[in-house]
């Protein structure tokens, strides 16, 4: 069974993310629309790492800024 | 909706995010409005668009509020004033949190109180279909115990109709050993 899937990893190329932000070509990333940056934030409403989400380095800081802004209004929260 | 460039060079574009607790009278409300409008009136500013959300819940309490109001509103304003319109934001009373910031070049203002009843309702539906999925799920597993269970019972029957004739094979085939033996030994 080690072997088996060991051979399918070798297989399979590895894919690469993409960000899904680069996909729509945005520009800003708006505080208010959290319902947008909720899924970029883990159960304790930590930043998921750009690592997992495979975002670009650009939209990352861009999504920093905003969930940061979004926390201080209450909209998002710091801590669950 | 309109983009947003400001009509001289001395001025710049500000958006400001207003936050106030829900339960509050009309009155106080209003006032509450009327008195965050007024500051920046009084700075020179000159209103471009006023986007209120409506009542929202909140991610924590703030100052004991679970639920608050927000208020969107854009405004043209010469940055020297900005400092001043933020202290006198925060020394307002009734006002929970405010944001001033720069939005950027080319930037849409985009009415978020629309969008998040969309959203909601998008979510709501949702939610229903998930709970129709599961309550689907729910009678299927029903309806599949209770089939195992009527098989189970049958079997049930099954079995306990041999046992009930199988002692009465037993005891008829006693009967016969004993009625042979008696006759071998009478015939002994």
């Amino acid at each position: 069974m080690k072997k088996n899937s060991s051979q399918q990893r070798q297989n399979t190329p590895p894919t690469k993310k993409r960000c899904s932000f680069c996909e729509k070509e945005a520009k800003y990333i708006d505080y208010k629309d959290y319902p947008l940056l909720k899924p970029y934030t883990d159960y304790f409403a930590n930043i998921r790492q750009r690592y997992y989400t495979g975002m670009c380095l650009k939209h990352q800081k861009m999504l920093k800024q905003a969930v940061e802004r979004a926390r201080f209004m209450g909209m998002l929260a710091y801590r669950k | 909706m309109p983009t947003l460039t400001p009509s001289t060079e001395d001025a710049l574009i500000y958006e400001c995010a207003v936050l106030y607790p829900y339960p509050l009278s009309q009155k106080e409300e209003q006032e509450i409005i009327k008195e965050v409008e007024k500051i920046f009136e009084d700075a020179g500013g000159k209103q471009i668009a006023k986007d209120s959300w409506g009542r929202r819940g909140l991610a924590y309490a703030i100052k004991g509020y679970t639920e608050g109001c927000y208020m969107i509103l854009y405004y043209e304003l010469a940055p020297a004033k900005v400092q001043e319109i933020d202290e006198a934001l925060r020394i307002l009373r009734g006002v929970l949190r405010h944001l001033i910031i720069k939005p950027p070049k080319g930037y849409e203002v985009v009415e978020y109180s629309e969008k998040y009843e969309a959203w909601r309702k998008e979510r709501s539906t949702e939610a229903e279909r998930r709970k129709e999925e599961r309550e689907q799920e729910l009678q299927h597993r029903v309806a599949e115990k209770a089939k195992r269970q009527a098989k189970r019972a049958q079997e049930e029957k099954k079995t306990t109709a041999a046992e009930v004739k199988k002692p009465m094979e037993e005891k008829k085939l006693t009967e016969q050993l004993e009625k042979i033996i008696s006759e071998d030994e009478f015939d002994l």
